[in-house]
């Protein structure tokens, strides 16, 4: 009689423990199975969100990896959307040097992250006096404009060693210049320049980059 | 006499649940795409920084020109390492390999390494790059 009850009693406490075991497997074994699968495809989201967004001719991007400075800077919720279509319809959150750049909904998802510079342009005006036959040193840029006035007596413009502009009479006027934009350039001013005139007036767009990095998360 | 009795469906329950906890643990702690995530985010961080360092265009010492002949390597292997070290985040490490030399600490084993190769004057240059 004791024997019978009390096997019964330890039949029903291990069917308990068991069956909440399996339970409790069963729960975690499910999450896990769907973390995974959304994982994967939030992962896949953000990896093709990503590629876009630093791609050689997305909307953001000056070359490859390059984003244009004053385009992210304007960068906001609507833009992405109408220049992205990944971005549709889904949380999305864009951060450039830890900076958050464009954030909507509040995605979970694993986070992309990519190497990529910020290249700004510049507006510098140098001002050369002009009283010898002289060579400036210009930083990197992919134009500049020289502006020069014919009393000045600047009868040519030579660029790395070949002549780009010349006057007999003495140049006058503004002169634009393609340059070279991976290296500096030396501009150099010669002609029977006048000691006491004035001086040349060079508008120069130098780039500026600075690395940073991307990270695109994004909730399906 | 009844101890034994009852230790018999305990035991069996025991053996049960231990079971199932392993199961259930193995997905707790088992996370063997851990390794495949760090690994293809460091080869994006390898491929971004081989085009970077090809094409940088902002008058920094480019991977190219830096090769094409030894005296420009040696002239500017420092420049390229101190430009690849910039470039990635300071959690990072880096090394490029290529054909007339490496800068950067040699890559550990047996651990996740993002690798990436890029076309250059000289030849292909390897960038690895890994958590330290």
């Amino acid at each position: 009689m004791t024997r019978g009850q009390a096997n019964l009693l330890g039949l029903a406490v291990a069917l308990l423990l068991l069956s909440g075991a399996i339970g409790v497997t069963l729960a975690v074994g499910t999450g896990a199975f769907a973390t995974a699968d959304s994982d994967a495809r939030d992962r896949a989201a953000a990896a093709g969100l990503a590629d876009r967004l630093v791609s050689a001719d997305g909307p953001l991007t000056v070359r490859e990896n390059v984003l244009d400075g004053a385009t992210v800077d304007d960068l906001n919720a609507t833009a992405l959307r109408a220049a992205f279509p990944a971005a549709r319809d889904r949380a999305v959150r864009v951060r450039l040097g830890g900076e958050t750049l464009v954030e909507t909904g509040d995605p979970a998802g694993p986070t992309v992250r990519r190497l990529v510079l910020v290249e700004r342009r510049a507006n510098r005006t140098l001002t050369v006096p002009a009283d010898q036959n002289d060579t400036v040193r210009l930083e990197p840029t992919g134009a500049a404009a020289v502006t020069v006035d014919r009393s000045a007596r600047v009868e040519s413009l030579v660029v790395n060693g070949r002549t780009v502009a010349h006057e007999d009479a003495g140049l006058n006027g503004t002169i634009h210049l393609d340059l070279r934009r991976d290296r500096p350039t030396d501009l150099a001013l010669n002609g029977s320049i006048r000691s006491s005139s004035g001086t040349v007036q060079i508008r120069t767009h130098p780039w500026e980059t600075e690395a940073a990095v991307l990270e695109v998360t994004v909730d399906v | 006499m009844s101890r034994g009795q009852l230790s018999l469906s305990a035991l069996e329950a025991g053996v049960g649940v231990l079971l199932l906890t392993a199961v259930a643990a193995g997905f707790f702690l088992v996370d063997d795409g851990a390794d495949d995530r760090a690994e293809s985010q460091l080869d994006t961080y390898a491929r971004d920084a081989g085009v970077l360092l090809t094409t940088a265009g902002d008058g920094g010492p480019q991977l190219d020109r830096a090769l094409r002949s030894e005296d420009a390597w040696a002239a500017n292997r420092t420049a390229i390492g101190a430009r690849a070290r910039a470039l990635l985040p300071a959690n990072v490490r880096v090394r490029v390999e290529t054909p007339r030399g490496a800068v950067g600490p040699p890559a550990p084993e047996g651990r996740p390494v993002g690798v990436a190769q890029v076309p250059t004057a000289a030849g292909r240059a390897t960038i690895r790059v890994w958590y330290p």
